[in-house]
């Protein structure tokens, strides 16, 4: 549902910075506190001990049932990922097959993250490429219908994951979290939320499944198309008992402490991410921070540095003033040459992209965000990164399909 | 032989769809049109959805997502049906089931009207209950106009029993959401409901409880909701279950 800033100002939580704005949907208790704050009490009540030892009998269940692999774990280039290896490979002794599926965009720093992952963890991994042009025309086709870049990507994902498990007849899939929970506290961690199609498609997905993307007349996306991004059928996944589980409703999940901590012991890479101050987050995909970033300001008037304070805030490392200025401060960065590869490499003019701002429900954030404080600046410079920043790596690399693009525009 | 069915509910607050705890917190559920999809493929008995913002009419906007939704698996509406033009409109979205609460004690002669347009069949009454000390099982009051005190069980089960409806929805209203959590069988008032129709059982219900529920000759179905958000294909499980415990007990009872 879009909400029309236009008709009243949405409502706020009293502590972090979500509003009614959320596209997950946001609800409040009396005292103004949001369902995502509420939840993430839960990170600080509960007995995170028990939840593990569940989550180790748990998977124990699992692992007879497979004959090599024991779970497949969905990989990307961040510093988090490491940390989701460690927990799956040395603290509950699974043999995981990785999984990775090509973004198209990945960044340099992301590619040097999933080779150090197969190396320091020594774990098998499939990669998947899709054909780069289909997958141009997916873009293009998700820009004009949803003003999303990424819905592609985040198709193909999960689908990729989901028809390994599949064929392979590995039953056991392990996330790290479910967005929406930790976002608007969709599921109380007790509760012990699964990956399912439902969530797929209203949340990765916006509510558009691939059938839907073909199903139009106008459009020009086949079935063949959108093969590989549509996700296995009820009866496959009900004869093979493919599970998705989440680590986060066993451990208390903080992507800043994890993925710190994966940089000191495993050589993970960060780098700087224009857009925001956090150095670990999405830095495995070069469009995520830039056009991405701007399209969902301009779509729903709050970008990811918004997702990442209300982090902070909930885990006390942030006021909620000092987050806004932040907030501010981030949001009305405009990279445009940094945007100029991802607009060439998908045939509109930098015009055209303009043209989705100016008519999309918040546009451009044009006023400037004024300067970082002493206080503010101490916060942002608790990031480390160990790599060069994200808009110093501004070709694609492009691997495994021997394509010239330039001849095929 | 009347078959006993497993229902699914979806939970409306503010045309939002919502998790609900005791009918006191919510948690955001995301849409309704995807959840109505998706529960389509998992060939339940019935959805049900169940409009919880305390209206004194149906919500459009939620009317509108049902018939674009355009699912297969029949409907059950409930929340904020006041007259015979509610049930039309339900009606003409693809509902084909109602679920009534106010209006029974209310207007019971609006309830007659309505059962002779589509038949008692169709109609169902809610009855969410809490335990209060010592007035026993209390009706939960669902109205926001609603000041008077709770109804006594033992004082609506006539109204209950000369209604035309065919089926009551007797809901745990203080364990709804909290799965496992069900109780109301363990209170003797039951009893006065018991019997005088089919009752389909919700609030609070896990896999166990619901099986031991469908035992009862009084049941005609059980119902889930915020579980059904939580798992992939969640009441396949919960039915696998029960018919895993039925056929346990038919064989314990075939070595006996």
């Amino acid at each position: 549902m879009i909400f029309d800033s236009r008709l009243k100002p949405p409502r706020e939580c009293v502590h972090c910075l979500y509003s009614e704005r959320h596209p997950f949907g946001l609800q409040f208790d009396k005292s103004g506190l949001c369902s995502g704050c509420t939840t993430h009490k839960e990170k600080a009540a509960l007995d995170w001990s028990e939840r593990f030892h569940l989550l180790s009998k748990l998977v124990k269940k699992r692992k007879q049932r497979s004959k090599f692999y024991d779970c497949i774990v969905p990989v990307r280039g961040t510093p988090e990922y490491f940390y989701i290896m460690d927990v799956v490979k040395n603290r509950l002794g699974l043999n995981p097959l990785g999984v990775s599926y090509n973004s198209q965009f990945t960044s340099s720093v992301g590619i040097k993250n999933l080779a150090r992952i197969k190396e320091v963890f020594d774990v098998d991994m499939l990669s998947y490429n899709s054909n780069p042009l289909i997958y141009r025309k997916l873009v293009r086709e998700s820009l004009v219908r949803l003003g999303h870049i990424r819905w592609p990507y985040l198709a193909g994902e999960t689908a990729f994951a989901v028809r390994v498990a599949v064929e392979k007849n590995i039953p056991l899939i392990v996330w790290p979290y479910h967005q929406p929970t930790e976002q608007v506290g969709m599921h109380s961690y007790l509760e012990e939320a699964e990956m399912s199609r439902r969530s797929w498609i209203e949340h990765d997905l916006m509510r558009t499944s691939p059938s839907d993307f073909s199903l139009r007349s106008e459009t020009l996306i086949t079935l063949s198309d959108i093969e590989d991004i549509s996700y296995p059928e009820n009866k496959l996944l009900a004869r093979k008992g493919i599970t998705g589980i989440y680590l986060a409703n066993y451990m208390p999940w903080d992507t800043k402490t994890y993925s710190e901590e994966m940089i000191k012991s495993r050589g993970a890479l960060s780098a700087a991410n224009p857009r925001t101050f956090d150095t670990y987050d999405r830095i495995d995909d070069l469009t995520y921070m830039g056009v991405h970033d701007i399209l969902k300001y301009a779509n729903i008037g709050y970008s990811r540095v918004t997702d990442n304070l209300c982090r902070e805030i909930r885990f006390g490392r942030i006021d909620r003033h000092s987050a806004k200025i932040i907030e501010g401060y981030y949001q009305t960065h405009y990279p445009a040459d940094y945007l100029t590869p991802f607009i060439t490499w998908l045939g509109i003019t930098k015009e055209a992209f303009e043209w989705f701002l100016r008519f999309s429900n918040f546009g451009k954030k044009e006023v400037t965000g004024g300067i970082l404080s002493i206080v503010e600046n101490e916060f942002v410079r608790g990031f480390f990164s160990n790599h060069p920043p994200l808009t110093e790596d501004i070709k694609f690399t492009l691997y495994g399909k021997g394509l010239t693009l330039a001849e095929n525009l | 032989m009347a078959f006993k069915r497993i229902i699914a509910v979806l939970i409306v607050l503010n045309g939002q769809l919502v998790k609900s705890y005791g009918y006191n917190f919510h948690r955001p559920a995301g849409a309704l049109p995807t959840a109505l999809r998706e529960l389509d493929t998992w060939a339940l008995d019935e959805i049900m959805v169940l409009d919880i913002s305390r209206r004194e009419s149906i919500d459009p906007l939620v009317v509108r997502q049902i018939r674009e939704a355009c699912v297969y698996s029949p409907i059950i509406y409930g929340g904020g049906i006041r007259d015979i033009s509610d049930i039309q409109t339900l009606l003409s979205a693809g509902c084909e089931r109602f679920l009534l609460e106010t209006l029974y004690l209310r207007s019971p002669e609006t309830v007659k009207r309505i059962s002779d347009l589509v038949g008692g069949q169709a109609l169902i009454l809610s009855v969410p209950l809490v335990s209060k000390v010592g007035q026993g099982l209390v009706l939960r009051s669902s109205s926001s106009n609603d000041s008077s005190s709770p109804l006594p069980l033992n004082e609506i089960a006539e109204t209950i029993a000369a209604s035309p409806a065919s089926e009551l929805l007797v809901i745990d209203a203080v364990a709804e959401g909290h799965g496992g959590a069900f109780c109301l069988t363990s209170f003797d008032d039951i009893e006065l409901i018991e019997g005088s129709k089919g009752i389909i059982w919700f609030g609070g219900l896990n896999g166990d409880i619901a099986e031991g529920l469908l035992t009862r000759r009084s049941t005609v179905g059980v119902a889930f909701g915020n579980v059904c958000s939580e798992k992939e294909l969640a009441i396949l499980r919960v039915r696998r279950g029960i018919a895993q415990a039925v056929q346990q007990r038919y064989l314990r009872r075939l070595c006996l």
